[in-house]
């Protein structure tokens, strides 16, 4: 214990946004110091397994490796579906943050998990982080992360509802009094607008094309919602019957009828949180808004939609991809600063 | 809403125009009029409420109930009347600035920037603290040893006791022979003296040092050879080169004893004096080294680089590090045998020709025969 203690006067306390896209890590006094893919690389060589490449260098492997490395994604749908890879890719990226350090670095560590994740999902996450090196785990719901990287007033004694988009989970909560009064979890996000993307590509067009192509597809023509600007890209990808590549144009319009069936799960769910909170709170909600964070609300016209089905105002945090971690790092400096804190959940693997 | 309604609005929003300091505000407003839209316009495209947007016109941010929310209802208002959503909030920020907390927050550092930002709070006591345990450990170790250096100082005394003893015939020629070992009265000397042999006698009363740690275990053997034969110093077959390096800005005159690399053939053969003068000439240092012959080598130096050279007669004439901007001049017998550390911070000149060592390098070293 007391030797942890002295380890982590060397280390810096960290807040991860461990997501299904991207993991973040944000440093107090520092801000965010590393926003790097979810992915990792293996070498496979007989039958052992070592890392290739991590992060970014491993993202742009992605569909594109030859036989003996193959491209993981470690974490889906928000909790962890590979322990080792998962642990090992932490284990890399707390020692890229403590990059000059000469001691192993063992720093406190608050992660952020889905609202609505299981015991042992979360007992996973703890664990993967402490084998990683933390020397203390605290796990924090994804939408109050957001909400406090966001800035929102969730200490008073007002209805915030903040919806959170990330790679894997929408989150959806609604916050007053330092707590979650209702969350929403809904497997639906970024990926699942990818998805949604290729197969639509499929259909229309017979052509198959990556995750890589249909992100990209996504960012610079993607839409939530019909606008005057009609966007379009030129796209190269596999056509079926010929067997060759082909390239190929889309417009906006119909990556907006390709994201209809995501869209209107998040729409759904949000509704859904909606009708179960309290009139007070509701109250609140209509008055200020909802919050939209996370990756996916970068997505063009999303907050129009969304406005549009709720009929309330929505609003985009500024930041949204980093807004958990920061939320993760501001509730450490609250742990710091008053000794406790009402976001935090101490976890311990039990090892 | 009918245009009356949007005169209205607007003549009752007139005067608070004039008041209104917000460069945002005013933004928004000049936009808003340009596309003909009335501040309830604007509040049913945003499902706000009409008290929002004439405390957004007015620049009353303060008005607004949830500060937090301030920035998010900018942007959308910004994008309904056709503003650069980031234009408004920058400018917003810039006149209201933000709290400790969001600028700390926003204080991203990238990848790139870590570099700067890295020597600093926890981080930097491991640095620091590392770095002084490793200079705690080096002085532990320093303060360790020397009782071993003492220890092999002393062993020196008593070798030579019985060299000059063993070689009492010999006496004071045969320890004169001992090269390296050189009285403590010469040891401030700042050069040339370091190599000659030293004059201490075996029954001076002053310990003899060694002049340095390196060739420490060489004037040992030495001297027990010295011992074992007691020959002339002349005939003495282990001799090196020592050459001060604090030397630079003084010139001086040296008159080595040479290493002949354990050649054994050469054992017999009688030592060469090679004189080595060092004097500056401006900004260059020039070695200039004479060992009995009439082919001109010149080194220049633009770095730090090893050289060694040997004449015809495999004598190493010159062994030394130089440094930028030194000029080494060796005066010799061809061929001469050249080694060159680095062998692209030297330019090589023979007998005034530039030569180059291109052909001759190899992992950055040059070696090559001159001369042959």
């Amino acid at each position: 214990m007391f030797f942890k203690r002295l380890m982590g006067m060397f280390s810096d306390d960290l807040a991860i946004d461990l997501g299904t896209a991207n993991t973040l890590i944000y440093i107090k006094d520092k801000g965010i110091v590393l926003d790097e893919p979810s992915v990792v690389a293996l070498r496979i060589k007989n039958n052992q397994r070592s890392v290739a490449a991590f992060g970014n260098g491993a993202k742009r492997m992605l569909g594109r490796t030859p036989g003996n490395i193959t491209a993981v994604r470690p974490l889906k749908d928000g909790v962890i579906a590979d322990f080792h890879v998962t642990e090992m890719m932490l284990q890399h990226f707390i020692r890229k943050v403590h990059e000059n350090s000469l001691i192993r670095p063992s720093p406190r560590v608050v992660v952020s998990v889905p609202c609505e994740s299981t015991e042992v999902e979360q007992r996973i996450i703890t664990e993967s982080v402490e084998m990683a090196g933390a020397r203390e785990v605290w796990l924090i719901e994804e939408p109050m992360a957001a909400a406090l990287g966001a800035g929102l007033p969730v200490n008073e004694a007002i209805g915030t509802m903040v919806v959170d988009i990330g790679g894997g989970t929408t989150e959806i909560a609604i916050i007053s009094l330092n707590g979650v009064v209702n969350a929403q979890s809904v497997k639906v996000g970024g990926d699942r607008f990818d998805e949604a993307i290729t197969s639509h590509v499929k259909n229309t067009q017979g052509c198959l094309i990556g995750d890589a192509t249909a992100e990209r597809i996504k960012q610079e023509i993607g839409t939530a919602f019909t606008c005057a600007e009609l966007r379009e890209i030129d796209v190269r990808g596999l056509n079926r019957a010929e067997g060759i590549p082909r390239s190929f144009t889309l417009n906006s319009n119909e990556i907006l009828e390709a994201l209809q069936e995501p869209l209107s799960v998040i729409v759904a769910a949000v509704k859904v949180s909606l009708e179960q909170t309290p009139p007070e709170l509701a109250a609140d909600i209509a008055e200020s808004g909802i919050v939209l964070t996370g990756g996916g609300s970068l997505l063009r016209e999303i907050d129009q939609l969304l406005s549009n089905e709720t009929g309330l105002p929505v609003i985009l945090a500024e930041e949204p991809l980093k807004c958990v971690a920061k939320g993760g790092g501001r509730a450490l400096e609250i742990l710091d600063d008053r000794g406790e804190s009402d976001f935090l959940i101490s976890a311990h693997s039990g090892r | 809403m009918s245009e009356s309604d949007d005169l209205v609005s607007d003549q009752i929003a007139s005067p608070t125009d004039e008041v209104q300091t917000s460069p945002v505000a005013e933004m928004l407003v000049r936009a808003r009029q340009e596309k003909n839209l009335s501040q309830q316009d604007v509040a049913d495209k945003l499902f706000l409420t009409v008290s929002y947007i004439k405390h957004i016109d007015e620049g009353r941010f303060d008005k607004i109930p949830k500060p937090a929310f301030t920035r998010g209802y900018l942007r959308s208002y910004a994008r309904i009347v056709g503003v650069s959503g980031d234009d408004v909030v920058n400018c917003y920020d810039a006149a209201n600035g933000r709290t400790e907390f969001e600028a700390a927050s926003l204080r991203n550092v990238t990848e790139e920037e870590m570099g700067a930002a890295r020597f600093t709070g926890p981080v930097a006591q491991t640095g620091f603290i590392g770095l002084v345990g490793i200079g705690l450990l080096i002085f532990l170790v320093s303060w360790l040893v020397p009782p071993d250096d003492q220890s092999s100082e002393d062993s020196t005394q008593p070798v030579q006791q019985i060299a000059g003893r063993s070689a009492e015939p010999a006496s004071a020629a045969a320890v004169e022979s001992i090269p390296g070992v050189i009285d403590a009265a010469t040891i401030d000397e700042p050069a040339g003296v370091a190599a000659q042999p030293s004059e201490s006698s075996p029954d001076n009363s002053t310990p003899p040092i060694v002049a340095d740690d390196s060739t420490e275990a060489q004037p040992l053997e030495t001297a027990v050879d010295g011992a074992g034969t007691p020959a002339s110093a002349g005939e003495d077959d282990e001799q090196m080169v020592q050459i001060q390096d604090d030397s630079r800005d003084e010139s001086s005159v040296v008159t080595e004893p040479l290493d002949v690399e354990g050649d054994e053939s050469n054992a017999a053969e009688s030592a060469r004096e090679v004189s080595i003068e060092r004097s500056q000439e401006g900004e260059f240092r020039v070695v200039s080294v004479l060992a009995d012959g009439e082919d001109h080598l010149r080194f220049n130096f633009v770095d730090e680089c090893w050289l060694e050279v040997a004449d015809a007669e495999e004598y190493v004439v010159y062994a030394d590090l130089n440094h930028a901007s030194d000029i080494v001049d060796i005066y010799g017998q061809a061929p001469f045998k050249i080694l060159i550390g680095r062998a692209q911070s030297v330019t090589l000149f023979f007998n005034d020709q530039p030569y180059s060592l291109v052909p001759h390098i190899s992992n950055d070293t040059a070696k090559l025969v001159l001369g042959d």
